[in-house]
């Protein structure tokens, strides 16, 4: 639904222009780095292109922990950083009291398990099983810690549209990345064949 | 009232017996157990029994499961009137209502129990139903009333969250693939957290490959791409666009695509060479691989590039 051409094209001049800013074509930065500034844009412009989500938020907030991130991310989304940066405030607290409950509930169903039937044992087992699923889910979406379970579920089916397109419209700028270097070799090498393919049609 | 007396004298299925039933309530209580009724012969025709009522968002009920339960509920505040109006059930009938009744509160308990159980007891449920077919439709619903949901609103509030959820589900499903034959709702998290977890690592990889591509690759692309996009008006290329998107082209290929990416760059820097071997390099991409559709579509880009170069 989301999965345009203008959305793809949005993010590609996003992480085109955070390649720029973060100054990943330069040949001074370690692979390491390279490869972070270039994730680094990638993230940020993708938070961009799909505007103001949850997860979006989230992702920003992770990124701009960093204090070296900030400038870059700052400098890159310009306005939509302030409204991208929102401040999850609630965010801290309610881990902690679920962290709480956790607990008791984990000593009420030990205790539960052994006094009950073993038919009551298994659903809290599914029941367990499930939670522990969606925890995991929780710590993958960006921002996910904060979000109950709907907004979690529409939150990741988001999240997981929008890294697809990330992840097709890397792939394709690799490919002509790649396609283009080799064309600059073959060029260097002298085979006059493939300029005069490309240059007909031109 | 009185269409519970005709039912167990006509002939009808199990099915409309509800049916009627349901009808006869709607007129006693709120509109909104009409949507039960739909979803309950629905449910009846299509056999599929999954666990209803874990409380959480642990549970995944379809509507199924959650129309007997309403359909416990619905019938449980008209308990005592129809069980003045089967006075006369004989001791036979009696003793299948509490089999029945024993079943559907095993199987309702399934807020206890775990899926396979449950959907054992729910066939169960299902078959011995039917077994009842000769005895009033009346009895059946007697049998499943002994529900003991807590309150209406409880169960009501109970059902849009799981309705809510079993629809997001069907999204997801329908986003992550090969995952249409997973029912379960464990399962599809499973899936789910799989594919997310997997799209990442691709971003991770694909960043990595292309650092190690970047500082190779002619750094005038990038700068002049950037450039190119963030001086020209964005509607330029979202002409283009539009304009590449009108054609028919035989199937949406990534080739169509990743061609309309670069198309704008190309037609804004006709003079730069980077970017000229760039557009040549697409098409070449295009003519190695994919023979028709591209070559298809070849055709269709460039008036559009002539267009813009001049």
């Amino acid at each position: 639904m989301q999965l345009t051409s203008s959305f793809k094209l949005v993010f590609l001049k996003q992480m085109l222009r955070g390649f720029l800013l973060s100054d990943a074509s330069s040949n001074s930065m370690s692979f390491h780095e390279r490869k972070n500034a270039i994730k680094l844009s990638a993230d940020a412009a993708i938070a961009f292109a799909r505007g103001r989500t949850r997860w979006s938020q989230g992702l920003i907030t992770n990124l701009s922990k960093n204090e070296k991130n900030k400038e870059i991310l700052k400098s890159l989304l310009g306005r939509e950083y302030d409204n991208l940066r929102k401040p999850c405030g609630n965010s801290l607290k309610i881990p902690r009291s679920k962290k709480i409950l956790r607990r008791c509930l984990r000593m009420c169903s030990r205790r539960k398990k052994a006094g009950r039937a073993q038919h009551i044992c298994k659903s809290i087992l599914a029941k367990a099983l499930a939670k522990k699923r969606i925890q995991v889910l929780k710590k993958l979406v960006p921002g996910g810690e904060s979000m109950d379970g709907f907004s979690l579920l529409d939150e990741t089916l988001d999240y997981a549209m929008s890294l697809k397109a990330q992840v097709d419209v890397m792939r394709r700028l690799l490919k002509t990345s790649k396609a283009s270097l080799n064309i600059k070799q073959m060029k260097a090498w002298g085979q006059g064949g493939l300029d005069f393919t490309a240059g007909g049609h031109l | 009232m009185q269409c519970l007396q005709q039912a167990p004298v006509s002939d009808l299925s199990v099915l409309e017996r509800q049916r009627l039933h349901f009808d006869w309530q709607q007129q006693e209580q709120p509109s909104r157990h009409s949507y039960d009724a739909d979803l309950c012969v629905r449910s009846l025709n299509s056999f599929t029994c999954f666990s209803n009522g874990l409380p959480d968002l642990a549970q995944y009920s379809m509507p199924v499961a959650s129309n007997f339960e309403e359909a416990g509920v619905a019938v449980s505040n008209c308990n005592p009137k129809r069980r003045r109006a089967e006075s006369s059930p004989k001791s036979k009938d009696e003793s299948n209502c509490k089999r029945g009744k024993q079943e559907t509160g095993g199987g309702g308990g399934g807020r206890s129990e775990s899926r396979q159980q449950n959907n054992r007891k729910e066939a169960s449920g299902d078959t011995s139903s039917y077994k009842n077919e000769e005895h009033p439709k009346a009895d059946y619903i007697h049998v499943r009333a002994r529900r003991g949901q807590a309150t209406d609103s409880h169960s009501l509030a109970e059902r849009v969250r799981r309705e809510r959820i079993s629809q997001r589900m069907k999204y997801l499903q329908e986003l992550v693939p090969g995952c249409s034959k997973i029912t379960g709702k464990a399962g599809m998290l499973d899936e789910i957290i799989n594919y997310v977890q997997s799209l990442q690592r691709q971003v991770e990889f694909l960043s990595m490959k292309l650092a190690a591509v970047n500082p190779l690759a002619a750094d005038n692309n990038y700068s002049n791409c950037s450039m190119g996009i963030s001086s020209e008006p964005m509607e330029q290329p979202f002409l283009h666009f539009n304009s590449l998107q009108a054609h028919p082209c035989s199937g949406l290929d990534m080739y169509m695509d990743s061609s309309s990416d670069l198309v704008p760059d190309g037609s804004s820097f006709v003079s730069c060479s980077a970017l000229n071997s760039l557009y040549g390099v697409e098409f070449q991409l295009g003519r190695g691989t994919a023979a028709f559709p591209f070559q298809s579509f070849q055709g269709n880009l460039l008036p559009n590039n002539l267009k813009m170069e001049i």
